[in-house]
Formats: C-alpha cells, sequence, structure tokens
C-alpha cells in the first residue's frame, strides 16, 4: 500500500500550514530522505523530506493551499498502488488539532512513539521542529542529532539561497495573500474591540545621537556594529516599562492584567506584509546585546526564517517610520498588548532653548494605549519617561 | 624466646576493691540493658556478659591505660573493664547520638580508641588480627605497650586465628590471646567441635606459652594473664591464655537455650566469679560486709544515672547519616 | 635506577620504579609509614614487580617486612597498626588474593570510622595488582576494583601512567582513610614522564588525557592507553575521541565526564574487569542520569566477555576489549 504524506506540525501552535513548493513533481521517484516540499507555517518555510521511497504518486494538496495540520498531502508509492484515502480532502482552513497517532507520518513510530534520541529531541524542541516530520539515520531509523541539524540548516541554506529572489513575484501570491489575511484580520480585530488613541511627544536627540555615535565606535572597534535609533528606542521603552508596569499590561478575563516580564517586540516590514519579532526579557538586555539580536532577527524575518516562538509572547511593540520621514502618527495596537510606541524621523529643526533658538536634532514619539487596560495620566508619565530616557542616554547604558 | 611466664605485680587493696567493683558494674550493666532490651527501648540485640565477669576484670587490671584491647560481640563487659563509661555505652546500646559511636555503631562496636579500646567486634575472630597488628605498630615505634586479643572458644577455629597467631609468633609481637572459652560457640560445644579438648595445646603449633586457668576467679584470671602481659611487655612475645568460664545466660536475647540443661546452669552458677571475689575480700579484711553491700549500691546509682542518661538523649539525626564514612 | 633526564624537573621512568619512589619518599618523609607483604623485601632486590626494590636497604627489615602467605592477616595487621598509629602500606601480590582478605578490608577497614562515630582512623593503604595479558590463567588476571567501589568506607585507586601512579600513591598513603590502590601487572614497565621533586595527584580527580569532540571514552589503566591508540588511528578518518582516565573510582569525578558527554553526546567505558556488574555499569548509570538529554546514543561498554580469564592467547585476547574494539565501537557511534 502506498506511503501517505501528511502536512506535518513543525511548531508549537501551528495549526495550519501552506504549500509553498513541490520539490519534486507528481510521478518522480523519490528517495527517503531526500526534499520533497516547502511548508509556510505561521511565518517560516521550512523544507520537509520525503517520508518514504518510491514514486510520488498523486499530489493531493497543490501548491499555494491551505491545510490543517496531518492533512494527507501526497502518495508515495509503486505505480498501481493507492492510498489509504480515496480522495483528496478539501483544503478549508479549519482549526483542526494535530492527531497524535499519525501513522503514515515521516518516521515510522513503533508502539506509535518516536524513535529520537535525546540529544536531538531537545534540539528539535529548540528549533519548534516537530520530530514526526523528520527521517533517522541513527541505528534502526532512530532520530539523532544530524538529522535535527540537517532540517536547521535546510531551512537556513534553502530559505537563504531563494532570498535574494524573493521579491513580491518570486513570493507565491498565496503566501503573500496569506500574511495580507492575517494582517487585515488582526488589524480589525484590535481597532473594533480596543478603545485606543495616541499620545505624542518630541524627544531632543543631541545627547542621545552623541551616545550613539560614541557606543557605536566602541563596538566596531570591537568588530561589532553601531546600535541605531531603533535599539536605543527599545532599550528606552523596556526601561520605562519597568518604571511604569501598568503599561506592560494586557486587557483579558474582564480585567486589566499586568505581565510579570518585559518582551518588546520590533515591527519589520517585509514587502509581504508584517512581522513583529520579540525581545525576550528586554529590561534585563544590554544595548550591545539588543542590537545584536535586533539585526539578526530582522534579517532573518526578511527572509522568512523567523521561528514561531520568536514571534511570540510580546508585551509591548515598537514601531519606527521615522526612515520614511514620518513624524507622529498613530500606530495601531499588537493584540493583545495594551500600548505600542511610534517613533518618528530625527531631524534637525529649529527649537526653543531657553530663550534663545537653536537648530537641534529632535524626533517624535506617538504612544498609542488601551484606555480599557490604562488611563491617559500614567500612560502620558509613561511616554514622559521615555522622553526622559532618550534626553538622558546614559540611563540607557546602567542595567 | 623464653617459654617461662613472669609474674604480675601484686593487688594492692584499693585495685581490688576496685576489682569488684568492676564486676558488680559489669554485672548490673548487663542486667540493666536486658532490662531495656525486653522494655523494647534497645534495638537489634545484645549479648550479655553475665558469669564471666572474672576474664575481663582479672586481664584489664594487668593492663595500663596506654595498652590496647580488641573485644568480642559479647564486649560490654572488657570495654567497662578497660575504663569505658557505662553512660557513653548505655546511650550507645539506645542508639543515641550521645553514644560512644554517636548510634551509628550499637552493641557490637562499641568502641574507644583513645581508652585503648579498639573496639566489640561482629565478626568472630574479627579482632584478632587488629590486636595482632595493634601491637605490631608498637613494636615498630619502640613504645612500651601491649595488646590483648579477647576471643571465645568459636574463634579457636577461624583461620585468622592461625595466620595471626603465626605472625606474631614469627616476630615476636606483644600481644596476648585471651580466650574465653564459656563452652559454647552459640550451640556449639567446644569439647565436640574443637580438636583438642584443651585448646592452650595449640599454642604449642607456634611456639609460643599456652596456659589455662579458672576464668571463675578474677585473682586466678590476674595472675596467669598479667604473667603473660608482663612477659609481652619485657619482649618475651605472645601467649594465649584460655580462661575457662560460663556464660549463665543465652548467646543472644532470645537464644532457646534448647543445647544445654539448667543442672549445668546451676552448677556454674554455684562458683560465681562476683560473690568468690567478694568473700575472697572479705576474708582477707579488705573489705566488711557492709563496704561491700555498699559497692553494689553505689554501682546501682551509677548504673542508673547511666540509663537515665542514656534515655533522656536525643537520637541521631538524618542528617548525619553520611558523616564520618570518611576521614 | 634508569631515570632519564628530558627537561628540567621532569624524568621518564617506569610506573614500576615510580612507584618506587613514592613509597621511598614517604617512608622518610613520615617514619610511621611501613610496607608489609610476601617478598617485598628479598626476592629480586625488591618485590615480584621491582615496586619495593632498594627500600629494605635503606629502611630496614622492620619497616620492610616479608610476610608469610597469610593475606587474611596481612590486611587485617594492616588495620589493626593503623588504628594504633602506625600508616601501613600493605602488598597483596595479586588482586585475585585479595579475595582471602575480604573481611578485614570491608567488614573492618571500610567500617570501623563509621561504627565507631567518627572516633577512629585506619589510614592504610591495601596495594594489589591487577589485569591480564600475559596469560596468567583466571586466578592471577583479575580486575576486582568493583568489588571495593561497592564498599562505603573504601577509596579506590587506578593509576594508568607513572605520573599518576607515584602522585596518586602519594596521596593514598597521606590520606587517612583505607584505600585500596590497584596498579596493573601490564603496565608496570611502561614509562612515562614523572616530574621532580614532590609530585601529588589528588584522590578524585579525573584527567583527559585527549581531547576530542565526537566519543567521549572512558578507560581504566590499559584500556586508556588502547583507547588512546584507537583515538589516533581514527584521527586519519576524521572521528575524534576525547579520553578520560578518572584515575580514582571511589570518590569519583563524574563531572569531567559529564562535561565531555554534554560536548560529544558519545559515550564508551572500557575497562579489563568482567563485563557484569562492572564499574562501567556504575559510570554509565550515573552520566545517564546526569547529562540525559545530552546523549544522541546510547552508552556503551568495551569489557572482558563474561569468563574466566582464558590461558591460550587467542582465547585470552577474544576475551578482552582491544584497540580494535574500541575503534569498532566508536566508528559504530558516528555511522
Amino acid at each position: 500500500m502506498a506511503t501517505e504524506v501528511v502536512l506535518p506540525k513543525l511548531g508549537l501552535t501551528q495549526e495550519e500550514g501552506t504549500i509553498v513548493r513541490w520539490i519534486k513533481p507528481e510521478g518522480s521517484r523519490v528517495a527517503k530522505g531526500e526534499p520533497l516540499f516547502e511548508v509556510l507555517t505561521d511565518k517560516a518555510t521550512i523544507e520537509v523530506e520525503a517520508p518514504a521511497s518510491g514514486v510520488l504518486l498523486r499530489i493531493l494538496v497543490p501548491e499555494g493551499t491551505t491545510a490543517p495540520v496531518a492533512t494527507p498531502i501526497a502518495l508515495i508509492g509503486e505505480p498501481g498502488e493507492r492510498g489509504a484515502a480515496a480522495a483528496p480532502p478539501a483544503a478549508a482552513p479549519a482549526a483542526t488539532a494535530a492527531s497524535a497517532g499519525a501513522a503514515a507520518g515521516t518516521v515510522t513510530p513503533r508502539d506509535g512513539r518516536v524513535r529520537i534520541s535525546p540529544r536531538a529531541r531537545v534540539l528539535a524542541a529548540s528549533h519548534g521542529i516537530d520530530p514526526r516530520a523528520l527521517r533517522g539515520s541513527g541505528p534502526d531509523g532512530r532520530i539523532i542529532e544530524r538529522d535535527v541539524q540537517r532540517v536547521v540548516e535546510a531551512e537556513t541554506r534553502g530559505t537563504a539561497a531563494a532570498a535574494p529572489a524573493r521579491s513580491v513575484s518570486a513570493v507565491p501570491a498565496a503566501v503573500s495573500a496569506r500574511l495580507r489575511a492575517v494582517i487585515a484580520r488582526r488589524m480589525t480585530e484590535s481597532l473594533q474591540s480596543t478603545a485606543q488613541l495616541t499620545l505624542t511627544t518630541e524627544a531632543d536627540m543631541v545627547e542621545a545621537a552623541r551616545l550613539r555615535d560614541e557606543v557605536g565606535a566602541e563596538l566596531e572597534r570591537r568588530g561589532g556594529v553601531r546600535p541605531t535609533y531603533t535599539d536605543l528606542i527599545v532599550r528606552a521603552a523596556a526601561i520605562a516599562l519597568r518604571d511604569h508596569p501598568r503599561l506592560n499590561a494586557r486587557w483579558a478575563d474582564g480585567g486589566a492584567r499586568q505581565l510579570p516580564d518585559i518582551h518588546v517586540g520590533v515591527a519589520v516590514a517585509l514587502d509581504e506584509g508584517l512581522v513583529v519579532p520579540v525581545i525576550r526579557h528586554t529590561d534585563r538586555t544590554a544595548l550591545a546585546e539588543i542590537s545584536a539580536a535586533l539585526r539578526d532577527l530582522s534579517e532573518r524575518a526578511r527572509t522568512f526564517r523567523l521561528a514561531p516562538a520568536e514571534m511570540e509572547g510580546g508585551t509591548f511593540t515598537v514601531t519606527n517610520l521615522g526612515m520614511y520621514d514620518v513624524d507622529a502618527f498613530t500606530p495601531i495596537l499588537n493584540p493583545p498588548e495594551a500600548a505600542i510606541l511610534g517613533a518618528g524621523r530625527v531631524h534637525r529643526r529649529p527649537v526653543a532653548v531657553g530663550d534663545r533658538v537653536e537648530v537641534r536634532p529632535v524626533m517624535a514619539l506617538s504612544l498609542t494605549f488601551d484606555h480599557r487596560v490604562v488611563d491617559g495620566a500614567p500612560a502620558a508619565q509613561f511616554l514622559q519617561r521615555v522622553k526622559h530616557v532618550l534626553e538622558h542616554p546614559y540611563l540607557l547604558l546602567l542595567p | 624466646m623464653s617459654a617461662a611466664v613472669s609474674s604480675p605485680p601484686d593487688l594492692s587493696s584499693a585495685q581490688l576493691v576496685d576489682m569488684l567493683r568492676m564486676m558488680l558494674r559489669i554485672r548490673q550493666f548487663e542486667q540493666r540493658a536486658l532490662e531495656l532490651y525486653r522494655e523494647g527501648v534497645m534495638r537489634g540485640t545484645t549479648h550479655p556478659y553475665i558469669g564471666m565477669e572474672a576474664v575481663a576484670v582479672g586481664t584489664c587490671a594487668a593492663l595500663r591505660p596506654a595498652d590496647r584491647i580488641t573485644s568480642t560481640h559479647r564486649g560490654h563487659g572488657h570495654c567497662l573493664a578497660k575504663g569505658g563509661d557505662p553512660r557513653l555505652m548505655m546511650a550507645e546500646l539506645l542508639g543515641r547520638a550521645a553514644g560512644y559511636c554517636k548510634g551509628k555503631g550499637g552493641s557490637m562496636h562499641i568502641a574507644d580508641v583513645e581508652a585503648g579500646i579498639l573496639g566489640a567486634n561482629g565478626i568472630v575472630g574479627g579482632g584478632m588480627g587488629l590486636a595482632t597488628g595493634a601491637a605490631l605498630a608498637t613494636k615498630l615505634a619502640g613504645r612500651n605497650e601491649v595488646a590483648v586479643c579477647f576471643f571465645g572458644d568459636g574463634a579457636l577455629n577461624q583461620g585468622i586465628f592461625h595466620e595471626a597467631a603465626n605472625m606474631a609468633a614469627i616476630w615476636g609481637l606483644p600481644v596476648v590471646y585471651v580466650c574465653e572459652n564459656n563452652q559454647y560457640a552459640m550451640s556449639a560445644r567446644a569439647d565436640r567441635f574443637t580438636s583438642v579438648p584443651d585448646p592452650s595445646v595449640r599454642a604449642g603449633s607456634y611456639g609460643f606459652p599456652g596456659l589455662s586457668c579458672d576464668g571463675m576467679d578474677a585473682l586466678a584470671v590476674y595472675k596467669t594473664v598479667g604473667g603473660a602481659v608482663a612477659r609481652a611487655r619485657a619482649g618475651g612475645g605472645p601467649s594465649i591464655v584460655v580462661c575457662v568460664t560460663y556464660r549463665y545466660l543465652g548467646h543472644h536475647v532470645g537464644d532457646p537455650l534448647n543445647y544445654r540443661d539448667k543442672a549445668e546452669v546451676e552448677t556454674w552458677r554455684a562458683k560465681d566469679p562476683i560473690e568468690r571475689l567478694r568473700a575472697a575480700l572479705l576474708e582477707r579484711r579488705v573489705l566488711t560486709a557492709a563496704e561491700a553491700d555498699g559497692l553494689r549500691a553505689e554501682v546501682e546509682r551509677e548504673i542508673d544515672d547511666a540509663v537515665a542518661f542514656a534515655k533522656a538523649s536525643p537520637e541521631p539525626d538524618p542528617s548525619t547519616l553520611a558523616e564520618d564514612v570518611y576521614a | 635506577m634508569s631515570a632519564v633526564e628530558t627537561h628540567a624537573g621532569t624524568r621518564v621512568l617506569t610506573y614500576a620504579e615510580a612507584l618506587n619512589e613514592a613509597l621511598r619518599e614517604e617512608m622518610r618523609r613520615d617514619a610511621r609509614v611501613f610496607v608489609m607483604g610476601e617478598d617485598v623485601a628479598v626476592w629480586g632486590g625488591g618485590g615480584v614487580f621491582g615496586v619495593t626494590k632498594g627500600l629494605v636497604e635503606e629502611f630496614g627489615a622492620e619497616r620492610v617486612r616479608d610476610t608469610p602467605i597469610s593475606e587474611e592477616a596481612i590486611a587485617a595487621l594492616a588495620v589493626g597498626a593503623a588504628m594504633a598509629g602506625a600508616r601501613p602500606v600493605a602488598e597483596f601480590m595479586y588482586a585475585d588474593f585479595m579475595t582471602l582478605a575480604m573481611e578485614p578490608v570491608v567488614n573492618q577497614a571500610a567500617k570501623i570510622r563509621y561504627m565507631f562515630g567518627g572516633k577512629a582512623r585506619v589510614p592504610a593503604v591495601f596495594r594489589a595488582q591487577e589485569g591480564a595479558g600475559r596469560g596468567n590463567a583466571a586466578q592471577h588476571s583479575q580486575s576486582l576494583e568493583a568489588w571495593f567501589c561497592h564498599i562505603p568506607g573504601l577509596k579506590v585507586v587506578t593509576p594508568s601512567t607513572p605520573a599518576d601512579a607515584k602522585g596518586l600513591l602519594v596521596s593514598a598513603i597521606r590520606d587517612d582513610n583505607p584505600v585500596v590502590f590497584l596498579e596493573h601487572k601490564m603496565l608496570y614497565n611502561t614509562k612515562g614522564p614523572v616530574p621532580a621533586g614532590e609530585h601529588t595527584v589528588p584522590l578524585g580527580v579525573a584527567d583527559r588525557k585527549r581531547e576530542g569532540r565526537h566519543v567521549t571514552v572512558v578507560g581504566i589503566h590499559t584500556m586508556v592507553h588502547k583507547a588512546l591508540q584507537a583515538a589516533e588511528q581514527l584521527a586519519a578518518e576524521g572521528i575524534e575521541l576525547e579520553v578520560i582516565d578518572p584515575r580514582t573510582l571511589v570518590p569519583f569525578d563524574l563531572e569531567t565526564i559529564v562535561a565531555s558527554v554534554r560536548k560529544t553526546g558519545r559515550l564508551i567505558v572500557s575497562h579489563e574487569a568482567y563485563e557484569r556488574c562492572g564499574i562501567g555499569a556504575e559510570i554509565i548509570a550515573q552520566v545517564v542520569a546526569q547529562a540525559f538529554d545530552a546523549l544522541d546514543a546510547p552508552p556503551v561498554r568495551l569489557c572482558a566477555a563474561n569468563v574466566p580469564v582464558p590461558y591460550a592467547a587467542t582465547l585470552e585476547m577474544a576475551a578482552l576489549p582491544q584497540v580494535d574494539t574500541i575503534v569498532a565501537a566508536a566508528r559504530e557511534l558516528m555511522a
């Protein structure tokens, strides 16, 4: 009987995936372990190997289609064999929980369990990879460390190799459409279900500019890179959240719930849409580390190489449109967060300093907050603190 | 090596009184230990020395504080006679932290190395090599000390007896092997399980003196063992002294005693060593009857105090479990 | 002594010479130290393997004492002497003969300190030699360290090089606990650098004899050397063995081995003792308990077959783990 290939669960909360590309065409001979297809999960594309050797008899779910996890998507066997399911299921985006006993998984489990070494299991978990999607090259088909490493590297290689070609046209329309749909849904939901409004202020950035230069020079001397204004703003926001924990909150179960840890997400613009990678424990992360992390996360976000875990768990968002010459604006809350800080351009203009007029670099800060969770005065105090930290940027360097 | 055994010094009146007191102490200690066992306060088992007091006391009267003894599973008498503290011993029997061994040894492993008591021993013959080794150490260090190994008729037939005796002989070690022949090794009668009727002749195999004495007579034990000790201390090498004695009670608490008859026990009780010494001291006018009774009362109070001390002492804390495994 | 000056401060000595030096230096340093055993003084100038060579000439027959063939008494006297203030080093010609000495070692030496509530100590060293490979057959070829490791109160040492042998014997003699010091008959004539002057190796510290990234190999005695040979061979194939010599089995340096396994993910334990219930089982149990998640493959034991050591060369070779055994196992782990 033919082997069913099912859509694998490759992320902790993943419920469905989109087939991005069938690497092998229908009718071709495939070898167990050979790359067979690419699937897009929430926002990452992963290459999956053939679970068996044989002929790719039928592709049940074509490219661009979204299906629930564990859906049979292809059949591998010898010509003339049939699969267990006579007809392909409708690829309706129903929220189906993955069945635990996926018999036609890529690893033949004994007693329904996956044979995997402890080391490999830990590695797979840390990358959000479901062991059932892996093929084992160890004794008796046990999944071992290198099997997981290969998948991790393939993700990097495959998507990195494809990245230069990943313009809007190269990404299948289906992927763009999917991301668009997610953004549309979330933005509408945010505006309709929260009581959000925006406060603005302006920060004098002369000290921040100097610190950025001096810190940047030192980091470059050490082989690193200069921090961006976004890095400074993220650190300032984290410090201010520590001082004003009511802004590090959400609306839940009919009440305002403060969150114990601070995880600031940063909006990254992709051609296809918006993603928000998160820096965990931002208040405990030094400026240089924030800078390095953001650089890495942004790059991977743009090439769809973020792990689902890296986009979850945020408690506050920073969004910077300064590079597009925007000053103040009204960012939309990133649900379920209670606040989002928008930054404008750093630009030189005349300002009053005492009784004199000077030309100084200034930057608009726009704080949108959910009035259900926190009132205007505390929100304003938070914003004031952010401004203060940026204007006294040595505070960014203290733990 | 001279075959002759010298004589120990004469005992003073004070020493004689001490001997009687010590025998009373041992007897009372053992009786109280049995009571505690029946009360359910003591665990494991105990091996009563009752009836054999003359051997421990007669021997230790001939020893100096720096001399060493190894004892047996039936060791309370030896430990007390060599200067062991009844309170610390009683606390150890009750498994308390204040006991000699912090509650970790119990009846069969009571020791006070500082006082020269290298331990009671749960292995029959276990002390034989240890005492011989102690004698070796003192000889190497040029110290004028003697080691005494108490052992029973049962240990006569352990291989270590042969090995240790041979080594002591070839090296002329200052050790005296005191055999407490109480006729029985559990149910094994000495006269059936030892190849010779008089075990002291085995010394001949090693070329050192083998002596016998009445183990129910403290003064006889003192004279015989004391002589062997003096010889060893003078560099004359090892000896074996077999003291013929009897344990009135079983091997341990709960012994069915179906291998002995009551009549035999009575014949030995008639030779009771404490009565014997008491009578001898009264006859020599070392003590009056009233003073002898006074001794008994004094010892009773002492043992009462030891029991009270033991009962009032706390049990060891489980957190001390792994302490003292290594130095 | 055939000592060769290599560079300032280090000489090349044989394992036996290194042990001899340890005994000599400690006997000079502390008058309480004495040696006893069968044929330690007279035979061939000092010991069946030359470990006690020349000692009786320097220290006299009292302190370097030949004994009758009485293993139980040798051990028992050592315990008693240690309790009475001496620091004996008792020698057993073959570890196999320690079977006769088990009572004083196990029931007395190991337990006296604990049973007596910490108020006594037994600073005795029991030396013996283990091992096969010379056609000495079943009763003269055993490795019995597992028995002694099993008994709380004993320390157990198994040096594999001359430097370790000297350093560890010095530490064992100075230790106030009973130490079972196990040498290996096939190592006595092996040579190695030994630092000049006072040289001690602490008990309970393992030694990484070779660094590698792929497979951790824990070896004892001759298996350390066989593992190093296997490592040389495998390096050419791109497989790197990390060879660790525990040196002391009790107390055991688990940390060093766990750190290595966290790096490599693969563990081989190899000893000449019979596989069943050998020390390899204990080491693996401890590593798995500590570092299960680091393992990429089940740990492997390469030990002697569960048969009495045979006499004929082909059979003896087949019964013991060899360099090839290690090479094959490592290749399989990396396949």
